[in-house]
């Protein structure tokens, strides 16, 4: 088994090393343009990526992820704006927020499955857009609330790197847990939760705790997105973005460490191509969504690790 | 010393009283057998005793604890362990991740260090040598039998209850089965509690059974003398009729 390891595992890492240092070099040749798409596709890897943490590894479907990144990027937003607190203050207590909300919904969830469990996320990510929409001398509503950029002044240069050195960051604790204990209960929580409370296991525990990293994850994300934007409307909280992050993470391969990340930047940027057809997109996206859930579960990845295997 | 320790347990589902009024014990280096008819409770009474659900009254101790309405997790890290009825290994994950699964669960979770030995011998013990990496939804019936029990085992049970280890093996895989029941008690120092259809084998592996039917217990004996009780071959076979 060691040889099989060394042997795949080699030339991946070169890759990855090859595609990082490209990417790093974005700055030098892309126009403003594409740098802006870069790091729009930065935050969709953060979010693909932690929400394939929950609804990938542990098989809850949840419907709130966008909600948490709402939670993230409004709390250091108003208290920048309000307040006057510093982003990089604001940004912590933007994750805890989120992370209590995570806490708060996976309670809530943790006597359903499937569906019902689908369902009620969806209804608390409803609620909460509602509510950010309508609380219009705290949120400005859907004319958007200002806030400033995380430090300093603004440039595309150092945010693009800012959402890089996060996003690997992010990439790198869903690594770690994925090898560590938690992640083995993740996968035996997913395949059969009676038979993993059997063997010791605290499902509720390691559901909520699903639920809570998620989310802390989502909220720093969407904290880091709202002081890039330096303009938060509810569009961050809203269905269209969580069903963005859904189609990415199943189309580049639910439950791959990979596959939300090639999901995330192959849609984004696909998604500039055809932004002429406007919302048309999300629509699209979604169908194709369907047809890879139906024909190949485990997506882009999925298929190239069949032709790999059939060369 | 009695391991376990059931005192008059009683559930219902609805109107359906299905375990009522139940009690026994479980000595230790036994291998006890429960028998009934379809639907006699048996798979409850594993369900209440596991933790699975709780029971509408009636205590259950275990090892000197009262175990009574706690969650399936803390049961099996006191070291009651259990299969399933349909065998549940985790189907999308390797032998070898199913079997780390149950090291992890332990109230002191195994040592890195030790896991692949630790694994590795279990699989080798129930007969998987050299299927660490077959994934768990790739294996036969009685593999997948086989891995649900390396799996229990590797919580470190005092006491194990099987529901129905044999049901859909062949005859030769079930002579496989027992085989490995009766050497995990004699060279691992487990107890049984096992639901079984199979009355030959059960006849053979048990010094005591206990037979249920419609959620009560209407006999405990050696199997000799379960199989003349009168009320044994009534739950089974029905009662004679007044012209007979």
């Amino acid at each position: 088994m060691e040889v099989i390891t060394a042997n795949t595992k080699k030339p991946l890492t070169v890759v990855g090393i090859v595609v990082l240092a490209l990417f790093a070099a974005f700055p030098l040749f892309l126009g403003q343009y594409w740098l802006h798409t870069a790091i729009v596709g930065l935050f969709y890897v953060m979010m693909a990526s932690s929400w394939n943490l929950l609804a990938g590894y542990t098989g809850q479907v949840s419907f709130a992820h966008a909600a948490f990144a709402g939670v993230g990027a409004y709390t250091s937003g108003i208290l920048a704006a309000k307040a006057g607190l510093p982003p990089l203050l604001g940004l912590p207590i933007g994750i805890a927020v989120a992370a209590v909300l995570g806490l708060a919904l996976g309670s809530l969830c943790i006597r359903m499955g499937g569906i019902y469990l689908s369902l009620t996320t969806l209804g608390f990510s409803e609620i909460l857009r509602i509510i950010v929409t309508n609380e219009y001398e705290i949120t400005r509503g859907t004319m958007g609330l200002k806030t400033p950029p995380l430090f300093g002044e603004y440039s595309k240069t150092v945010s693009f790197y800012v959402l890089l050195a996060a996003a690997l960051l992010i990439l790198w604790l869903i690594r770690r847990i994925l090898n560590s204990d938690l992640g083995a209960s993740f996968r035996a929580v997913q395949n059969d939760e009676t038979a993993a409370a059997s063997l010791g296991i605290p499902v509720v525990r390691v559901r909520i705790l699903a639920f809570v990293i998620a989310g802390a994850m989502a909220g720093f994300a969407g904290s880091l997105y709202g002081h890039y934007l330096m303009l938060i409307t509810p569009h961050i909280l809203s269905l269209d973005l969580m069903f963005l992050v859904l189609a990415m993470t199943v189309i580049g391969g639910m439950g791959t460490f990979i596959g939300p990340i090639v999901g995330a930047l192959f849609l984004e940027t696909l998604s500039e191509y055809i932004r002429v057809y406007g919302e048309y997109h999300i629509l699209i996206f979604g169908l194709v969504a369907l047809a890879v859930a139906r024909f190949a579960p485990q997506g882009l990845v999925g298929l190239w690790r069949q032709f790999r295997s059939a060369v | 010393m009695s391991l376990v320790v059931v005192d008059h347990v009683s559930k219902s589902f609805g109107g359906l009283q299905a375990v009522s009024d139940v009690s026994f014990h479980v000595n230790e280096g036994e291998i006890l057998g429960l028998i009934g008819p379809n639907g006699a409770g048996k798979t409850t009474l594993f369900n209440l005793v596991a933790g699975a659900i709780t029971p509408d009254r009636g205590r259950v101790r275990f090892n000197g604890l009262d175990i009574t309405g706690l969650p399936p997790y803390r049961i099996s890290r006191a070291g009651l362990a259990r299969t399933f009825q349909v065998a549940r290994p985790f189907l999308g994950m390797t032998c070898y991740e199913n079997v780390l699964v149950a090291l992890i669960g332990r109230a002191h979770p195994a040592p890195d260090s030790e896991r692949p030995e630790l694994i590795r011998e279990l699989l080798d013990f129930v007969g998987l040598s050299g299927k660490e990496s077959f994934l768990a939804s790739s294996l036969n019936l009685i593999d997948k039998k086989r891995l649900e029990l390396a799996r229990a085992l590797a919580t470190r049970p005092r006491v194990a209850l099987l529901d129905e280890a044999l049901g859909g093996l062949s005859s030769i895989e079930m002579d496989q089965a027992m085989g490995l029941i009766r050497s995990i008690r004699d060279k691992r120092g487990v107890n049984f509690v096992w639901i079984e259809h199979v009355m030959g084998a059960i006849m053979t592996l048990c010094e005591r059974l206990l037979v249920l039917n419609q959620g009560m217990l209407i006999c405990e004996g050696t199997p000799a003398d379960v199989a003349r009780d009168a009320r044994v071959i009534e739950a089974y076979l029905g009662a004679p009729d007044a012209g007979d």
